[in-house]
């Protein structure tokens, strides 16, 4: 049974919030509440906020050139919105049966919602009252289950963005640089708009430690080539 | 006169300078014996041994020392020497004063740098990480936990990870790299071993994350870093003749 931390309402609703709800209108309607979007403040650095952006960059808005990102396992706004949506249960379900898709959205859940946790321990000293270490350690254990098959197939570049998201929520308070990494990994695996993402990304949020990015991205690259 | 005495030996001759990059273990395993590290600086002294660091507090000190007599003679009408020595006295004052806060200079801690009898201790940790790993590992692996942090599945061991872990550690390195090389070196044992791929991988990240993410994790490397940090500050006292 899949161990998830609290707050997935709030985190869909942050990346339904980001997209506007572009949805697709197959998409099966969600069966857990939605919350309200919160506010995302630029000022507000002590929050998943870069982690939400980088979520928001990964998938593709159907103007692009869908097909070469398809092929890369890179998923539409609205396959995202769609996988996003699924409750908790089915999700994982849908991620044991084998379902790609399934595992690559139960693998960014898990790591935003432990980003978050990590980012709330940055700036309040301690995680929230209801959540421990041991929460946060098995939900790492399980995305490192999860991710393992997406990071083989080495034409998945969306695996490499999942990567870095699970590498900053394995990190303590939650280090941005992985992120970083998973960027530039994806653009190892062939994403023609990975440099232009870790720009945005590095102007949004400047000051990360460039030789922690470095750092990251060689061992990422050595995980990714096996 | 020269303020350090008779001045016997080049600078560049004698100072040692060797570079530990923080976070490399070459080649070190379970089985390896304790480390033994090169001082990482060295200079001659007007007692006529040369003055030795293991220690970063010590290397720092010397490096001061050095500085101060560059800027006296810097100062003064008279032409600087070619060759330097360190005031023995005044470097064992100084060293003395950069005690750590609680060390026991009679019976410092035991690290693989100071200590020939230290040894890893396998997956074996705190109390505070193993409960994060408990309720992790039960979770990935219901009702199939050995109990044994070492094996804790079928096929699955980590203890040659585990100790060159904990000598990462101990060694005082950077908790980033000795963590990210555990991670590593996990990874790398599960392809190469394991039958139930997916299981090690899960278990590979929760042992990472338990000494990653985890305060009890931070807590851990901190008192690794102390007790090195107080086990070399004891060396270089002794290794020098320095007095308590």
């Amino acid at each position: 049974m899949t161990h998830f931390i609290r707050n997935f309402s709030a985190s869909l609703a942050i990346t339904m919030g980001l997209f506007g709800c572009e949805g697709d209108p197959a998409t099966v309607e969600p069966t857990h509440e939605k919350a309200a979007s919160p506010q995302t403040s630029p000022s507000d650095s002590s929050s998943s906020a870069p982690a939400r952006v980088a979520a928001a960059q990964m998938v593709f808005d159907a103007s692009d050139e869908g097909a070469s990102l398809v092929s890369l396992g890179i998923p539409s706004k609205a396959t995202a919105a769609y996988y996003r949506s699924l409750p908790n249960d089915l999700l994982a379900a849908r991620a044991k049966s084998g379902e790609v898709m399934a595992k690559a959205f139960l693998v960014e859940r898990l790591a935003m919602d432990g980003l978050t946790l990590q980012r709330a321990r940055k700036k309040n000293g301690r995680l929230p009252n209801n959540i421990s270490d041991a929460d946060l350690v098995a939900d790492l254990g399980r995305i490192s289950m999860e991710l393992a098959p997406l990071l083989q197939d080495t034409n998945n570049a969306f695996a490499a963005y999942l990567w870095g998201m699970y590498m900053s929520a394995a990190s303590y308070e939650g280090a941005y640089e992985p992120i970083v990494a998973g960027i530039r990994l994806a653009g190892l695996r062939g994403d023609p708009r990975a440099s232009e993402i870790e720009q945005q990304f590095l102007t949004q949020h400047p000051g990360l430690d460039a030789s922690l990015i470095e750092n990251h991205f060689e061992r990422g690259r050595r995980e990714l080539i096996r | 006169m020269s303020r350090y005495g008779t001045v016997r030996h080049g600078v560049l001759e004698k100072t040692l300078v060797i570079l530990i990059t923080a976070g490399i273990v070459v080649g070190v395993n379970a089985e390896d014996p304790p480390v033994n590290l090169p001082p990482i600086r060295g200079v001659p002294s007007d007692s006529g041994n040369d003055v030795l660091c293991y220690g970063y507090a010590c290397a720092e000190i010397l490096d001061e020392m050095f500085i101060e007599w560059q800027f006296d003679w810097t100062m003064s009408d008279e032409p600087v020497p070619p060759f330097y020595e360190v005031d023995k006295s005044e470097f064992c004052s100084k060293l003395k004063s950069n005690q750590p806060v609680g060390c026991n200079f009679t019976s410092p801690p035991s690290t693989p740098d100071t200590d020939s009898d230290w040894r890893p201790n396998g997956c074996g940790t705190s109390w505070e990480v193993q409960q994060a790993m408990n309720v992790a590992i039960n979770l990935l692996i219901p009702n199939g936990f050995s109990g044994d942090y070492d094996s804790p599945y079928a096929g699955v061991s980590f203890t040659a990870q585990c100790d060159t872990h904990d000598r990462c550690y101990g060694l005082g390195f950077d908790k980033s790299n000795c963590d990210l090389d555990f991670r590593e070196n996990m990874i790398d044992k599960c392809y190469s071993v394991a039958s139930d791929l997916n299981t090690c991988l899960g278990l590979a990240g929760i042992y990472h994350g338990a000494v990653a993410s985890t305060t009890a994790g931070q807590n851990a490397f901190a008192e690794a870093f102390n007790q090195h940090t107080c086990a070399v500050w004891a060396k270089d006292m002794k290794v020098n003749e320095c007095s308590p």
